[in-house]
């Protein structure tokens, strides 16, 4: 899967993942925020403006990744969601479990 | 099981699922739509189109992870879309391996032609009740995560192990 990884000035990282969130490329996804989060950089967006659809082995790597974040005294938060990234969510019917934000900069904002 | 009813729009497709991703599964979804809304048939609603295709987005997944171990190619499955006047169907046949992780499907015997039936999943159930307890969220769609979230998001979800050695799935959505 393709990838864009900005690091910001401010200390948080953004990821832009391209494509489809599914099975074939949740262990890349899962192995790159977990090497973020190794590497200190603990405050992170991921924003799936580039993404199609996400499956429910993406957001398997998203819930691992915003639990080492959270582990290791950050976040992780969602970015610009696709429709159907919202619908999945709201399907596993966990509540609260990761936070989206319709825009980048409502997402950087407070992390 | 077995409808005469005739379908307002009717796509199927042989799918290789191979280490690529599963397009040609996205592809027979828009395709659908498309179909269905020329024959007017299915609801014209995103929301309500984004949950069947989630579902079946899963159920394929789930095809490609269970039917087809690692190391057996080609995984091919058959995917076929109807349409009808009240409802939406998915039909997944492939001649894999038979799908066991259902927790129930061990305690269910054949019936007297030989089809193993899974009970139903039950909706409305959340997708992972011990979220917090787990360190490797990749292992959720493996225990059945994914198989929750597709049931959450249409009416109906059955597989069937046929005597012939094929596994069925299916999935209704209603209007």
């Amino acid at each position: 899967m393709d990838f864009t990884i900005d690091h910001r000035q401010d200390g948080i990282v953004v990821v832009y993942p391209e494509g489809r969130l599914d099975l074939h490329y949740a262990a890349e996804l899962r192995q790159r925020l977990a090497s973020l989060v190794t590497a200190g950089e603990t405050r992170v967006v991921v924003n799936l403006a580039r993404v199609i659809t996400v499956d429910s082995a993406g957001l398997g790597a998203l819930f691992s990744g915003m639990k080492a974040a959270r582990h290791a005294g950050g976040d992780l938060r969602i970015a610009s969601p696709p429709e159907q990234a919202l619908v999945i969510l709201e399907l596993t019917m966990l509540r609260d479990v990761l936070r989206t934000y319709p825009t980048e900069a409502e997402a950087i904002d407070g992390l | 099981m077995v409808s005469n009813e005739r379908a307002l729009a009717d796509c199927q497709a042989v799918i290789t699922a191979t280490a690529a991703r599963l397009e040609a599964l996205h592809a027979l979804l828009a395709s659908f739509w498309t179909r269905a809304s020329e024959a007017g048939a299915a609801p014209a609603d995103n929301t309500w189109r984004l949950r069947f295709a989630t579902a079946v987005a899963e159920i394929g997944a789930n095809v490609v992870r269970h039917a087809y171990p690692l190391g057996a190619e080609p995984r091919r499955l058959r995917l076929r879309l109807r349409a009808f006047s009240h409802r939406i169907e998915a039909r997944f046949t492939d001649g894999g391996e038979p799908f066991t992780q259902h927790d129930r499907l061990s305690a269910v015997r054949p019936d007297r032609r030989g089809n193993v039936e899974a009970p139903e999943v039950p909706a409305g159930a959340p997708a992972a009740p011990d979220l917090d307890g787990l360190d490797d969220y990749s292992l959720l769609a493996e225990g059945g995560y994914g198989l929750q979230i597709a049931r959450n998001a249409v009416d109906e979800v059955s597989y069937v192990r046929t005597p012939t050695g094929r596994n069925v799935w299916r999935l209704v959505k209603r209007f």
